[in-house]
């Protein structure tokens, strides 16, 4: 019934299903990659009619795990041969897809073939490599059934203490990823070296605890296999045949129920063996002439040694010594071929090289280590270095704008200072100017009040007169005075056109008192433009003013002349009389003379004075402009 | 971890080159800033030089007025003496 239903399954998949993702196939062949599927004999004609459909496929995994699978069937049929073929073209597909898991798989399927025929030092080898894939890869629960393997080598070899040491790290991991079958079957493993060991009660605790664990998984191969050794602990080491039977023949009627050829054989030949003991001699042959049968059709050599054993012992029990020695002699050669020096050699050449080789992989991780923590080391100084360049910048930008600021601060301070000192300042020039306005009504209203006077008393005695005339001449120079201050104040800065038209307005009236005078005034086309400020232009006004003024009043001069020339630098201002002049050494200089120098001076300007007696009089001024 | 790093590290330069770009604007715009209030300065300066000159002119003219009207103050008692003598000849 499951056959055909494989077939139309198969059928279905193929001519239905050709388009769909390779994911559809995997979940078909996970469906049937289970135990009782693949131990049922029945089988065959379903996978061979599979592997039709799987070889026209292009995925390579789906391949592998077809092989896979087609292995652990012909294993179960105990065709170790055929199912090395399956492995091998397995292992090949998933090395062209690449699929580290299914290599790993397949190389410890193939191991366990290996082991089973009794080629240990292959079956290591493949373990051994396998392992380095999987620790390569970080694959927990395979590097844990590969130490479980390898235990089993070991205690194959009779080296227990070896094999319960690969046996406890296998449990170790598979109790960290809680896999209930694994650490059961690994529970009974270990049973078994407590076993040889003549450890009973540790080899019953460990059966016990995996049988509860198999029964929680309803692993019925475990529970078979855990039955057989219990029954063995009771039968060899607790003298208790009778429950030991019992075990026995409970483990057979769960390994014929799935039967698996292999597991069958062993228990034949276990019961045959308990029955030899009870001297059972018929009972005893029956049994191991079953495992016989099966043990070489599939050449399972490690049973055949077992079978062979079995046989010479029930011989020589029945006194048929030549037979026992027969077998003995079958028994002793087939353990040596199983057993040889050469093997033990290779597998511990093997564990060597792999020790070795760990040492080696330790190594490296801390040379690895180290660079690790140079390269941590070296990043943190990095860091460190970039963060203080980082926070000196920011120091430096926030000390930059603390100066700045101050800078700014001060000058804007400075600013506003003079502002105020500037508007104060004008506000006082402002009230002058209204003062100067009254002073200049005041000054007219005098000299109108005077000529009035004048005008309206014709007798007036003389005397009176002549001081009206005065009061309102000196008004007049007064209210001049006032002009000027205002013509100089009004302005910002002046040129010696200004000047010249100033001053001769003063020339004209001059000029209209001394009709006999010629004046010159000549400036350099050069220095037209010229500015001065406010204060030399007033400066300068005044004191050629007050050259003229002398040069008229005093000296009787014909001719007076103002000249502006231009020197290195600066300007020179000659003005000169042919009156009849002075000697500057005996004559004593009055205010007039005084007050130009002062006002010379304080523009800056050089003062000098040359007169001779009869030949007149030469002021220069220089300017440095 | 190795990404984050390098990550780290980039982002540290491009912050130091970024403050040392901030910190030559800061610079150019403090420099920018202090011309024109230097700028600000010198011509409130030459105007209160040039109020200066204006007020010392102003001053001149107030101190020579007060001596002025001294001159006159005299010139006028001695006229208003002459008259009296005159008024009381008559």
């Amino acid at each position: 019934m499951n056959k055909y239903l494989v077939i139309v399954l198969a059928l279905c998949f193929h001519f239905v299903n050709a388009q769909k993702e390779p994911n559809t196939t995997y979940q078909f062949l996970k469906k049937i990659d289970e135990i009782n599927y693949l131990n049922d004999a029945k089988n065959k004609s379903s996978i061979d009619s599979l592997q039709l459909i799987i070889d026209n496929s292009s995925n390579d995994t789906i391949k592998g795990y077809f092989y896979r699978i087609q292995a652990k069937f012909l294993i179960s049929q105990l065709e170790h041969d055929v199912a090395l073929k399956s492995l091998d073209k397995s292992i090949a597909f998933y090395k062209n897809a690449n699929n580290s898991l299914g290599i790993i798989k397949s190389m410890m399927n193939k191991g366990g073939v290996l082991y089973q025929k009794g080629e240990t030092k292959k079956a290591t080898q493949e373990y051994v490599n396998a392992l380095a894939i999987a620790e390569k890869k970080g694959y927990k629960n395979e590097i844990a059934a590969l130490y479980k393997n390898i235990g089993l080598v070991y205690y194959s070899q009779g080296k227990t203490k070896e094999a319960l040491a690969y046996n406890n790290k296998a449990l170790a991991i598979f109790n960290q990823l809680k896999s209930k079958k694994d650490i059961a079957a690994t529970y009974v493993n270990i049973g078994n070296c407590y076993f040889d060991d003549y450890q009973p009660q540790n080899a019953l605790l460990n059966y016990n605890k995996a049988l509860k664990l198999s029964k929680e998984t309803n692993d019925n191969q475990t529970i078979a296999k855990l039955y057989n050794n219990i029954g063995s602990v009771y039968i060899n080491d607790l003298q208790d045949t009778i429950k030991g039977i019992d075990y026995l023949l409970d483990a057979l009627a769960i390994k014929k129920q799935m039967n698996n050829q292999n597991d069958l054989i062993i228990q034949y030949n276990n019961i045959a063996a308990v029955y030899l003991d009870i001297r059972k001699y018929d009972l005893a042959l029956s049994y191991n002439d079953k495992a016989f049968e099966l043990a070489s059709k599939s050449g399972n050599l490690e049973e055949l040694i077992n079978v062979y054993d079995t046989y010479a012992l029930i011989n020589s029990a029945k006194k048929d010594f030549k037979k026992a020695y027969d077998y003995h002699k079958l028994y002793s050669k087939t353990k040596d071929s199983l057993l040889n020096i050469d093997n033990l050699k290779a597998v511990e050449e093997i564990n060597t090289k792999y020790q070795t080789a760990e040492k080696e992989k330790q190594l490296l991780q801390k040379a690895a280590e180290a660079k690790k923590k140079t390269t941590t080391i070296i990043i943190l100084s990095l860091l460190a270095f970039f963060i203080a360049i980082v926070g000196f910048l920011i120091y430096r930008q926030q000390r930059l704008k603390n100066v700045q600021q101050k800078q700014e601060f001060e000058l804007q301070s400075a600013i506003a200072q003079i502002e105020n000192q500037n508007k104060l300042h004008e506000q006082r020039l402002a009230i002058s100017r209204d003062l100067h306005d009254n002073i200049g009504a005041q000054l007219t209203f005098i000299i109108s009040s005077v000529e009035n006077l004048k005008f309206g008393f014709p007798t007036m005695e003389t005397s009176i007169k002549n001081h009206l005339t005065k009061i309102s001449d000196f008004t007049k120079t007064t209210i001049v005075e006032l002009r000027d201050t205002i013509w100089a104040m009004n302005a910002n800065e002046f040129t010696f056109d200004d000047l010249r038209s100033r001053i001769y307005n003063f020339i004209e009236k001059a000029q209209s008192v001394k009709e006999n005078t010629a004046f010159k005034f000549s400036v350099d086309e050069s220095l037209k433009n010229n500015k001065f400020s406010s204060l030399e232009g007033v400066n300068l006004y005044r004191t050629i003013q007050e050259a003229v003024n002398n040069a008229i009043k005093y000296a009787d001069a014909t001719e007076v002349s103002v000249q502006v020339k231009p020197k290195e630098k600066g300007i020179v201002i000659d003005i000169s009389d042919n009156g009849k002049g002075f000697d500057l050494e005996t004559i004593d200089l009055g205010n007039g003379i005084v007050n130009m120098q002062k006002r010379i001076e304080e523009i800056g300007g050089i003062f000098k004075i040359k007169s001779e007696l009869k030949k007149g009089t030469q002021i220069t001024i220089s300017l440095n402009k | 971890m190795d990404k984050i790093i390098i990550l780290v590290l980039v982002s540290l330069s491009l912050l130091v080159i970024k403050l040392v770009m901030a910190n030559k604007r800061i610079k150019h715009i403090h420099f920018q800033k202090m011309k024109q209030l230097k700028d600000v300065f010198k011509s409130l300066s030459s105007k209160q030089e040039i109020l200066n000159q204006k007020a010392s002119i102003s001053n001149d003219f107030q101190s020579n007025y007060k001596s002025d009207m001294k001159k006159l103050s005299e010139e006028i008692f001695v006229l208003q003496k002459r008259i009296f003598e005159l008024l009381s000849k008559k």
